[in-house]
């Protein structure tokens, strides 16, 4: 018998190539197929500086720039609401009176100066964030006391209310007697910054998800 | 307990029926059972329908239902050839040669019909002769259609597996060829074996490596024990003539073999080898002859003197009968070596017979099955060869999807953490763009304020300076601060009493030193001065104009401190 004459062997040997075929084409075939396909998006990701390991390379971490945004978020928050009370009229009168006292002067008088924006204007176009919302505000009051104690009160003063200056004075001798030695006119300038602009993106770095 | 390494041979002849069970080439267990028949009352296959008893029986007295069986038989119609051809020609060339060959001999049609050839030996290279000189021997046999099936329906109905038949012919040409080579495979040596079995025996001749002739005749031991079934006469002529049965008849020619005419016969008293000589005389010519006229046609006459004889196989046996053969053929007789002997008829074809040339011939002698099942064999071979193909190429794409997967796990893992990675750098990349962007604007309002502030004098520190710089006897009546855009002018107003200052003049000037001389003020200019009366007293006014150095105003925030890290990280964002 001659094993090429048997159809029967034949059509077993086709059955089992197209098994052995089919197997690879439909199981091994796709597998390689996804692994290779994977294999080159891994590759393209690593080839746009991408490692595994980036976590580890030098430069500040995420934890770094969030703690620099919180930082950045607190002191402008700071600035920001440091000046607010000198534009509390009622707040400012109570303040200086106590200063006054502390100091053994005694406040007379106390005229504010209308509070000012610095914002002038509407932003030309009206896509960019407005300008910030600066404002100012003056107090001239008038204070009697000695001398000594008059310069005293005014170190108080600077230091009392931050952003603020001593714009003048008048100093004038009381030369009656029993009554206090000095009567002072003083102005002073008082501001207050806008940086909520700053507050809000930094606190958005800060709340940024990881 | 039987396993597939066991297997069973089985010979049937007219004179014997003897199976055995066998594992490698070690027989385990023996049956038999012998027959009277002569070798021309026995039909073959016909006959094997009256054996199905006994071989049920041996199977079952040897318990060994269902293994394979090989089948050795005698029957006249088989053919088996030697055949020869050059050494160079391939596998089929040889084949298609004892093809042709056998098909010349055989008195049937061999189309179809089982056909089974074995190589046999291939001649030693003879020095200075061409290579296509040597020549490569195999061993054919074929068999009618129907007496293989037969054997093969014999065996099965048994409750054994029919592996295939092997003609008792060709174990004889097998066993005296190989024996032959044995002795006459050197290059000086000259040998002819003679196998002589039971029913047939077998001739080869071997001269320095080169197989001269293999041939079977049909003239065994049992031709001898015919011949001695015969009539004896006893040395005494008024002794009765004895007739032997073909047992006894087989017993006395174990005893005695070729015995010398005054040999007297064990149990037969009275009687000697004169008695027997007579009558084996025939038998013992025809085996003569036949080995004689083999040599004579197969060897010229000047190698024939040198041939050393062998007789072999259950003949050997026989006493006197190697001598006998060897003497009436004018050879040397060469021993036979550790020649395995019978115990006795019932064991005769295992130890020495046909099944022992069979068992240690192995695979190369021709077994004969039949087509169908031959194809059978084929297609089992191939479906196995198929199996193992299909299981070889499953286990290596069943191993390359293995590491396919393994590899594609490993790369969904890494584009996983890549993925990750980016995404983690593409967040981090905007928490530090937001982050820039955030201190940048701080920088913004801390230069607003620090414009916005600006500069101006130290209100507190200029009333101490002008408090600390003013020298006895002068008292101050007014200090007036004014901030102009680029200036800071304090006007002071003073008087000295005459009546508390000798030298007004000089109270005055000294003031004025000490305050030029204080940091905080940057020039001091004495203005008008002019006697008056003030308060009623006669006093030396004064005024003064002094220019204050501005400092910077107000107090900022706290800050945010280091920021290190966000400086590098800005300088990244400009390379």
């Amino acid at each position: 018998m001659n094993i090429r004459k048997d159809r029967g062997i034949a059509v077993e040997l086709a059955l089992g190539l197209l098994i052995c075929g089919g197997a690879y084409y439909f199981l091994a075939r796709p597998i390689m197929q996804q692994a290779a396909a994977t294999r080159a998006r891994a590759e393209s990701i690593i080839s746009q500086g991408f490692t595994t390991h980036d976590a580890e390379q030098s430069g500040p971490t995420v934890a770094d720039l969030r703690e620099i945004a919180h930082r950045v978020a607190r002191a402008a928050r700071d600035i920001h609401d440091r000046g607010r009370p000198a534009f509390n009229e009622a707040r400012m009168l109570t303040a200086i009176t106590e200063l006054a006292a502390a100091h053994s002067v005694h406040v007379e008088q106390l005229q504010p100066v209308p509070a000012k924006s610095q914002r002038t204007a509407a932003p030309a176009d009206p896509g960019l964030p407005p300008p910030p919302d600066d404002t100012e505000i003056g107090y001239t009051f008038t204070i009697r006391g000695e001398y000594g104690s008059i310069a005293a009160f005014l170190r108080g003063f600077t230091d009392a209310f931050p952003f603020s200056g001593i714009t003048g004075f008048r100093i004038s001798a009381n030369f009656e007697p029993g009554a206090p030695s000095v009567v002072a006119i003083i102005t002073s300038r008082h501001m207050a910054f806008d940086a909520s602009s700053v507050i809000r993106v930094a606190d958005a770095a800060v709340s940024m998800p990881e | 307990m039987q396993t597939s390494s066991h297997h069973v041979y089985i010979e049937v002849s007219p004179s014997r029926l003897e199976l055995a069970v066998v594992r490698g080439r070690r027989v385990l267990r023996t049956a038999v059972q012998m027959s009277t028949l002569a070798s021309g009352e026995h039909e073959f296959p016909e006959s094997l329908s009256g054996l199905r008893v006994s071989l049920s029986k041996l199977v079952e007295e040897c318990q060994c239902k269902g293994l394979k069986a090989t089948v050795i038989y005698q029957s006249a119609a088989s053919s088996v050839l030697a055949t020869s051809a050059p050494s160079s020609l391939g596998p089929a060339d040889v084949e298609e040669a004892a093809r042709l060959a056998i098909a010349g001999v055989a008195d049937f049609s061999i189309e179809g019909a089982p056909l089974a050839m074995s190589a046999l030996l291939t001649d030693h290279p003879v020095a200075g002769s061409a290579h296509s000189m040597r020549q490569s021997h195999s061993l054919s046999a074929t068999e009618r259609t129907e007496t293989i099936e037969a054997i093969g329906d014999w065996v099965v109905h048994a409750g054994l597996r029919f592996a295939g038949a092997v003609p008792a012919g060709a174990v004889a040409m097998h066993a005296a060829a190989m024996a032959a080579w044995s002795i006459g495979g050197r290059s000086r040596d000259h040998a002819a074996v003679l196998w002589i079995g039971e029913h047939g025996s077998g001739l080869a001749c071997v001269t320095g490596g080169s197989v001269r002739f293999v041939r079977h005749f049909g003239v065994g031991i049992e031709s001898l024990v015919g011949a001695l079934c015969q009539p004896l006469r006893g040395r005494d002529e008024q002794a009765p003539e004895l007739l032997l049965d073909r047992t006894t008849a087989r017993a006395l020619l174990a005893d005695v073999g070729v015995p010398a005419p005054d040999h007297p016969l064990p149990g037969l008293p009275g009687y000697t080898g004169a008695a027997v000589l007579p009558v084996i005389q025939p038998a013992l010519q025809r085996i003569t002859i036949e080995a004689k006229q083999s040599l004579r046609f197969g060897i010229p006459e000047q190698e024939r003197t040198s041939i050393k004889m062998q007789i072999v196989g259950p003949g050997a046996n026989i006493p006197g009968l190697a001598e006998w053969v060897t003497r009436q053929c004018n050879l040397e007789r060469v021993e036979t070596s550790a020649q395995t002997r019978a115990n006795g008829p019932g064991d005769l074809s295992s130890t020495c017979g046909a099944i022992a040339g069979v068992i240690a011939a192995g695979h190369d002698i021709p077994i004969l099955v039949p087509e169908q099942l031959a194809r059978q064999r084929v297609r089992g071979r191939a479906r196995m060869a198929l199996a193992v193909g299909v299981a070889l190429a499953g286990g290596w794409i069943g191993s390359d999807w293995y590491s396919a997967r393994a590899e594609l796990d490993d790369q969904t893992l890494r584009l996983s953490a890549l993925q990750s990675e980016m995404s983690q750098g593409e967040s981090a990349a905007r928490l530090r763009q937001a982050t820039i962007v955030a201190r940048q604007a701080f920088g913004g309002v801390e230069g607003r304020v620090a414009a916005a502030l600006g500069s101006g004098a130290d209100a507190p520190g200029v009333l101490e300076a002008v408090a600390l710089a003013a020298s006895p006897g002068v008292r101050l009546s007014t200090i007036e601060l004014q901030s102009a855009k680029e200036s800071l002018t304090c006007r002071i107003s003073g008087f000295v009493r005459l009546s508390e200052s000798s030298d007004p003049t000089r109270a005055i000037t000294s003031f004025v030193d000490s305050l030029a001389a204080t940091p905080l003020f940057r020039s001091v200019r004495l203005g008008s001065t002019q006697r008056t009366r003030i308060d009623g007293a006669q006093s030396h006014a004064f005024d003064l104009i002094v220019e204050v150095v501005p400092l910077p105003l107000g107090r900022h925030a706290a800050g945010i401190g280091n920021s290190a890290p966000l400086v590098v990280a800005e300088s990244e964002q400009q390379p």
